[in-house]
């Protein structure tokens, strides 16, 4: 018996080795060097220095980083709030479309999740060329005066969410339409029985049945927005004049093409906490609220 | 009742395919610029004019070797990670829901604490490390970091909970041993979480950027959306051949998502959201 417990716990381990020291080298370990490297003044070649929280101080007076932090708070809070006003919307018509018909849409409007970021802003870049692009074409045609789209920092930013909603909004929709179909048709039955038109069922019924699914999404794409970077680095390296200088970018920046990994690695440790928080409410809505597992 | 439902079904037709119809508009124009020549790129027609309609665009992107050894480098890539990472994962979901040993619980809320670590946050020790080990500009550099999930290790946990202990015991009263029994006996009840996982997993590395950008520093470890970011180009973009390039590196993804649109959904669920 003693022997075949041990036997378990031998093969438990062999069976858990791989993965978890992968997990071990490729994110436990590089999370502790990222600590480290940002208590250190280095760029990667020479003597690495021991500066203690220098970095954290100067992060703090980097007007830079100060730019950086909003704008990527001004991303993440426009995009997560169009995009779920947007994929509910859509899965509320797309839902109420019956037979083949909705199929198709929903097909038609989830394809632009399964291609690449990078796809996706090339794209746009091509729809938002000035002054020839489609975009600027349409503006004209209907008698508006041209816009720049990418090259203006005023707009810059909201042209880069567009491309992240566009590409992002079919998936969430998916998940609304599902979490739209599991409401218990019962209580719409019961609700056309006491009366209640389209608007007082979806406010009293839809809406509250909705509001974990919501909240996932809220969660998610949150996370996701925090950590933005492919479409920055295709459609506008950050600018104009820094204008989409997010912190993926500014850490990307940082320590790689201006050689301050001490700097850099203190924006990253920043971040961590920043998307650790957003995490662990992730966990609690995954696990409905329960704290402990089953197992 | 049936005559009064039918006008709402039709307005809602309509809504719909003209919701559609601006989301999959891109798309669509993508697909067409590719054949027609640079000088009609911006001609605002959706489709090209019949007589100048070429594939010179898929021609140039195949006259020189390069698009080629992108993609099959993603292939290579992509492949290596979902092969390894669902038997990986797989092994480490039957020891954490099958498998008795002591610290069980303290290791499955470790692997699951490294959910907490975005990639942006490792990415510069990571890189110092991957070249330290000799592992930058080489495609091993772009597959090893990439395999270890806990999302994957979670799912198959999760799913092989509820699966009966007595299959596991059947198999050790015939003497088989915990590899045996896995192997042969759990692994092919995992089926459907192995297609559904495996494909995001595939097509998740497939469309990877970031990392390749920062691992791959020559054309012979090129991957795909390296090959397409390089193609935009500051001054005259050859747009009709960037997006041929594209056209060729999302048809995998749009097949693949196209038949795990339902299982997406049921994956998520199996998580526990709850709607």
């Amino acid at each position: 018996m003693r022997t075949s417990r041990r036997q378990e716990s031998f093969s438990a381990f062999l069976f858990l080795l791989p993965d978890v020291a992968g997990l071990i080298l490729f994110a436990f370990v590089p999370i502790v060097l990222a600590v480290y490297i940002s208590l250190t003044q280095w760029n990667g070649y020479t003597q690495q220095l021991f500066v203690g929280l220098k970095n954290y101080t100067d992060l703090f007076q980097d007007a830079e980083f100060g730019k950086s932090l909003l704008t990527t708070l001004e991303y993440a809070t426009v995009f997560v709030a169009t995009m779920t006003v947007l994929s509910l919307c859509c899965a509320l018509i797309i839902n109420s479309v019956k037979g083949i018909g909705q199929e198709i849409y929903r097909t038609m409007i989830f394809t632009p999740y399964a291609i690449s970021a990078v796809i996706a802003a090339m794209v746009w870049t091509f729809l938002y060329q000035v002054p020839k692009g489609y975009f600027n074409s349409f503006l004209m045609s209907i008698g508006l005066d041209k816009m720049l789209f990418l090259g203006s920092p005023e707009q810059a930013l909201f042209s880069v969410i567009a491309v992240s909603l566009w590409a992002t909004l079919g998936y969430n929709m998916i998940i609304f339409m599902a979490a739209i179909k599991d409401v218990p048709a019962e209580l719409y039955e019961a609700a056309e029985i006491d009366g209640a038109n389209f608007f007082e069922r979806f406010k009293t019924i839809t809406l509250p049945m909705l509001k974990n699914t919501s909240l996932f999404i809220i969660v998610m794409s949150t996370i996701a927005a925090l950590q933005v970077f492919d479409q920055i680095k295709i459609m506008t390296d950050g600018g104009p004049a820094k204008a989409t200088n997010v912190t993926v970018y500014y850490i990307y920046k940082m320590g790689f093409t201006v050689g301050q990994l001490g700097y850099a690695s203190a924006t990253a440790v920043l971040l961590f906490i920043a998307i650790s928080i957003f995490t662990l409410f992730q966990f609690r809505l995954l696990n409905g609220g329960k704290t402990k597992d089953e197992a | 009742m049936f005559k009064r439902e039918i006008p709402g079904q039709v307005v809602l037709y309509i809504v719909g395919f003209v919701l559609a119809a601006a989301i999959f508009f891109p798309i669509l124009l993508m697909l067409t610029t590719t054949l027609k020549p640079v000088k009609d790129m911006f001609n605002n027609q959706i489709l090209p004019s019949l007589g100048t309609m070429s594939l010179d665009s898929y021609r140039n992107l195949f006259a020189s070797g390069s698009f080629t050894t992108a993609a099959v480098n993603s292939f290579l890539v992509s492949a290596s990670v979902t092969v390894f990472g669902l038997l990986f994962h797989s092994m480490s979901g039957f020891a954490l829901a099958k498998l008795r040993f002591a610290g069980r619980n303290v290791v499955f809320g470790w692997i699951l604490s490294t959910l907490m670590v975005p990639f942006a946050v490792i990415m510069l020790p990571l890189f110092l490390m991957a070249r330290s080990m000799g592992l930058s500009n080489n495609l091993l550099g772009m597959i090893l970091p990439a395999i270890p999930q806990a999302y994957g290790i979670f799912l198959f946990r999760q799913f092989l909970l509820g699966i009966p202990t007595e299959i596991i015991e059947s198999g050790k009263i015939d003497g088989a041993s915990y590899f045996r029994i896995f192997f042969s006996l759990v692994l092919p009840l995992t089926k459907s979480i192995m297609v559904a996982l495996g494909m995001a997993i595939f097509m998740g590395n497939w469309n990877s950027y970031l990392w390749p950008l920062l691992i791959s520093q020559g054309p012979e470890t090129s991957v795909l959306q390296l090959f397409i970011a390089a193609l935009k180009s500051a001054y005259t973009t050859d747009w009709p051949t960037l997006f041929a390039a594209s056209c060729i590196a999302s048809f995998p993804p749009i097949i693949i998502f196209a038949l795990i649109q339902k299982n997406l959904v049921a994956s998520n669920k199996y998580v526990g959201v709850k709607g």
